[in-house]
């Protein structure tokens, strides 16, 4: 019974355009990435307003800060992130998931493909960099795990979390579009010449997502050190609503820039 | 989100809001537009049903039919998928609306609803002010006649489902009930043929076949996408279950297919069916079990079994040469007499590797196929997507890491609390393992497709919309080219203000000082201090820092290796408690290598106390 729904990419000049780049074959990733972004872009805005992207960014913020406390499973429950005692990275995710979804099906707005995308984001980034920087010398216990993520608190590794979750978040909506398109142009002459050619397309693709979100990294690092230490501040979701924003527009003007060299050269 | 009022039984509509449309079902009346009928039930079963599982019956019915009636939009999923999701209120008379108005009951049907078909769900159950329909409306043609069985479960004419006929009637003789839902007269066929293979080999006294047919009659079926279907089948299987006295019922489905990850980045939420995801399977414990008040059992024996698993079963028991009467295919439409599967939709190319992989071809023509597997041409835009997106799938599976299985599929979490008896790390781990096989299957039914018919390929006679052809053909060989421009663009922005591990030695006082006024003291400081002397040597020389063997460092500390062990353990577990959350580092400030011993972590700084 596990039917599949694929979609088609909308009939809009901006994205018949995207088909004529794609035909023609002669177009670099990054150009072809920057491209989907930017006719992407209105929707991807939307986001900011979606009350799972802003579920998950507080949630990124307040995971680590209730790592760092003795009583983590009861810290994790009052964010409304329900875990057993004790709990490994995993349930932490798993709670993390059950919680975005409360958060999502809430005032009857419901579920959307970018909250959706938010949300799987949040969870790639938060396992990806936890499993990244658990100590390798020995099997990682759970409490090597809770450390870990107590350490996304500091500044720079939350950093690295903001990079890893934008970076994330921008590929999907990239994906979204090309994953409908891409099948379509396989062959000898073709943008890719095999079904392997497509995975390696995928990479260049992450690639040039985190190139264009690196710029989160000092931004989230100066924003945390900002809120979090110098002022104190328990962070809201509001705290979290306005870092998306800004954080946001930072990416947006990256694509820009991006997209202007590209046409210049 | 698109908003419905749905309001069902002849009930009054009582919204005005222009944005909200309004659509009547009912199963009864003048205005009867949903057919429901169960066949082919005894007499004296019929008594067996409380009025609260004729209520089941009709909820699950009119959800069902309201899905089918209200279209998602486009594929082109315009801004966003918008259209997607909708957000439908029901309006319904029941025989027991107290009961289905408790939180128990409404709030797991709205979440269970919710998750299964994405939409946003939302009841208002009132009291009959018509009278509701007769029970014997929903079975006609009963028949005379006992059975008791030992199982029942619902039975689709595909492969999982027919297998597990197969195991349970064929392989360990039981007596089954198989719940058999159709909406097409093709599907029926195919139920009926399957069961009457079975009956030909000697099992006809052990299966009971009911016959299940719900349509929406009268206005036809926009949306063919359906995802509410597996809760009218649960409903069926557990109304028949309970006529039989049973408090269980069996969902047939592979592991795979219940878990149903997505393969394209499109593919979000319930776009790919949950009818079977462990979530939705407890979903519906709970909302049975409230509404019966008794502990109802929703069994998916076939959850850790790929398809090729499950269908070498069918060869197990005999059964092969039923094989091609199975029918998977989501588009009955295009069915032929000699054709039942499109071979392009994502339930024929499941089955058709399933099948291939458990070396089962020839019992299952290559013919039945409108388009093959491996050969045929799926230049047609519509057809190619599936096969690529499901190939390209299982290429990147294989090579994915377990620690990184979460990262590149984070689906995955909202099924890991929902599977009885393991915790979400060793859920995480099974399905990883399925899928790892699952892709293996697949990747090996292409290298098998590549050894038969590396002739063709060669003298490029497969038509280039071939899955074979598209997984080998090349113009030229592209690699990319190693960038490691991000990793230096990352390294150079945290270098900016990269966290240093920096202490001092504090030997009056007898501590080990670091930042933000943590400090080790005790055994934890004479155990650094001994280890202090090789750092510091390494250090000052620019040379790789030396080991201390395990005894001599015990003997130095005038302690026992095990109680040198100990005291190391201690030691890490207070640099762990405080060090990454106070100063954002994660090492092991002992690091221990087999052989050789400890020493001091080289990312370790010494500086003055001062400095500090």
């Amino acid at each position: 019974m596990g039917h599949v729904r694929l979609g088609r990419l909308p009939s809009s000049r901006d994205w018949r355009q995207i088909v004529g780049y794609v035909v023609a074959g002669d177009i670099s990733v990054a150009e072809l990435a920057d491209a989907v972004a930017d006719a992407s872009d209105k929707s991807l805005m939307k986001a900011i307003r979606d009350p799972a992207l802003i579920e998950v960014i507080w949630l990124l913020m307040k995971i680590p800060q209730a790592a760092r406390s003795q009583h983590f499973s009861q810290e994790l429950n009052a964010l409304g992130i329900s875990v057993p005692t004790n709990p490994s990275v995993t349930d932490v995710v798993a709670g993390f998931d059950a919680a975005v979804e409360a958060v999502q099906r809430q005032g009857g707005k419901g579920i959307t493909d970018l909250g959706e995308m938010a949300k799987q984001a949040g969870i790639a980034a938060l396992h990806g960099v936890v499993q990244d920087r658990l100590p390798s010398l020995w099997v990682p216990t759970r409490e090597d795990e809770r450390t870990t993520l107590a350490s996304l608190d500091a500044p720079d590794r939350f950093g690295d979390l903001s990079q890893r979750f934008f970076s994330r978040l921008v590929e999907h909506n990239i994906q979204y579009f090309l994953d409908r398109e891409m099948p379509k142009h396989i062959g000898p002459d073709q943008i890719n010449h095999s079904i392997g050619d497509m995975a390696a397309f995928d990479g260049a693709v992450r690639r040039h997502c985190e190139e264009t979100t690196v710029i989160m990294r000092a931004y989230a690092k100066d924003w945390l050190g900002n809120h979090g230490f110098h002022q104190g501040k328990n962070l809201s979701r509001k705290d979290a609503s306005n870092f998306s924003y800004t954080a946001f527009e930072k990416i947006r003007s990256e694509l820009s820039v991006r997209r202007t060299a590209h046409v210049t050269v | 989100m698109s908003q419905y009022n749905v309001v069902c039984g002849g009930e009054n509509n009582s919204c005005t809001a222009a944005d909200v449309d309004v659509i009547q079902l009912d199963v009864q009346g003048v205005s009867k537009n949903v057919n429901l009928k169960i066949e082919d039930l005894n007499w004296a079963l019929l008594s067996n049903i409380p009025d609260v599982l004729l209520d089941l019956l009709e909820v699950a019915a009119y959800v069902y039919c309201a899905d089918q009636r209200i279209t998602r939009g486009s594929d082109k999923l315009s801004d966003h998928g918008r259209q997607w999701r909708r957000s439908l209120h029901f309006t319904i008379p029941l025989r027991q609306p107290d009961l289905w108005a408790s939180e128990a009951v409404s709030s797991a049907l709205c979440e269970t609803l919710g998750f299964l078909s994405d939409d946003a769900y939302s009841f208002d159950f009132v009291k009959a002010t018509k009278p509701l329909a007769e029970r014997s409306l929903y079975f006609p043609d009963l028949v005379d006649g006992t059975f008791v069985p030992d199982d029942i479960a619902l039975f689709s004419g595909g492969v999982d489902s027919f297998a597990g006929a197969v195991e349970n009637v064929i392989g360990n003789g039981r007596k089954m009930v198989l719940v058999g839902h159709h909406s097409a007269t093709k599907v029926y066929s195919v139920q009926k043929e399957l069961i009457e293979g079975l009956q030909k080999m000697g099992a006809g006294r052990n299966i009971f076949y009911v016959s299940v047919n719900v349509t929406n009659t009268g206005a036809g079926a926009t949306e063919y996408t359906q995802r509410t279907r597996s809760f009218l089948f649960a409903s069926l299987a557990l109304v028949v279950a309970r006529m039989f006295g049973k408090n269980e019922f069996t969902f047939y489905e592979n592991g795979v297919v219940g878990l149903n990850i997505p393969i394209a980045k499109d593919v979000l939420g319930a776009r790919a069916t949950r009818t079977t995801h462990p979530k939705v399977i407890q979903g519906f414990e709970t909302i049975f079990s409230a509404l019966l008040d008794n502990e109802i059992t929703v069994k998916t024996p076939y959850q850790w079994l790929t398809k090729r698993e499950v269908t070498e079963k069918i060869r197990e028991y005999n059964c092969g040469h039923l094989l091609s009467q199975t029918s998977s295919c989501t588009r009955p439409r295009t069915w032929t007499k000699h054709k039942r599967h499109c071979g392009a939709c994502s339930q024929c190319i499941d089955r058709r590797f399933g099948i291939l992989a458990a070396k089962m071809g020839e019992l299952d023509p290559a013919a039945g196929y409108e388009i093959d597997l491996l050969l045929g041409d799926r230049s047609i835009d519509r057809d190619v997507r599936m096969a690529v997106a499901f190939v390209k799938f299982c290429q990147t599976f294989v090579s994915l890491t377990k620690a990184g299985f979460i990262s590149e599929h984070p689906q995955i979490t909202s099924a890991l609390r929902y599977l009885p008896g393991l915790s979400a790390d060793d859920a995480k781990d099974r399905i990883y393992d399925l899928y790892r096989r699952h892709a293996h299957d697949v990747l090996e039914v292409i290298q098998d497709g590549l050894k038969l018919h590396a002739d063709e390929l060669v003298w490029g006679e497969l038509p280039t919309g071939s899955l074979l052809s598209m997984c080998f053909s090349r113009g030229h060989i592209d690699i990319p080219p190693p960038s490691g421009y991000d990793q230096k663009v990352k390294a150079f922005i945290d270098e900016l203000g990269k966290p240093v591990c920096e202490f001092a030695v504090d030997t009056d006082a007898g501590k080990i000082l670091f930042k933000g006024g943590f400090s080790l003291e005790g055994a934890n400081f004479k155990l650094i201090q001994v280890l202090l002397d090789n750092h510091r040597m390494g250090k000052k020389a620019a040379a790789e820092i030396a080991f201390i063997a395990s005894p001599d460092l015990a003997l130095a500390l005038k302690m026992d290796e095990q109680s040198l062990r100990q005291q190391i353990a201690r030691l890490k577990k207070a640099v762990h408690e405080t060090l990454p959350a106070a100063l954002g580092i994660v090492l092991d400030v002992i690091e221990n290598k087999q052989r050789e011993g400890y020493r001091l972590n080289p990312e370790l700084r010494e500086v003055s106390k001062g400095d500090l």
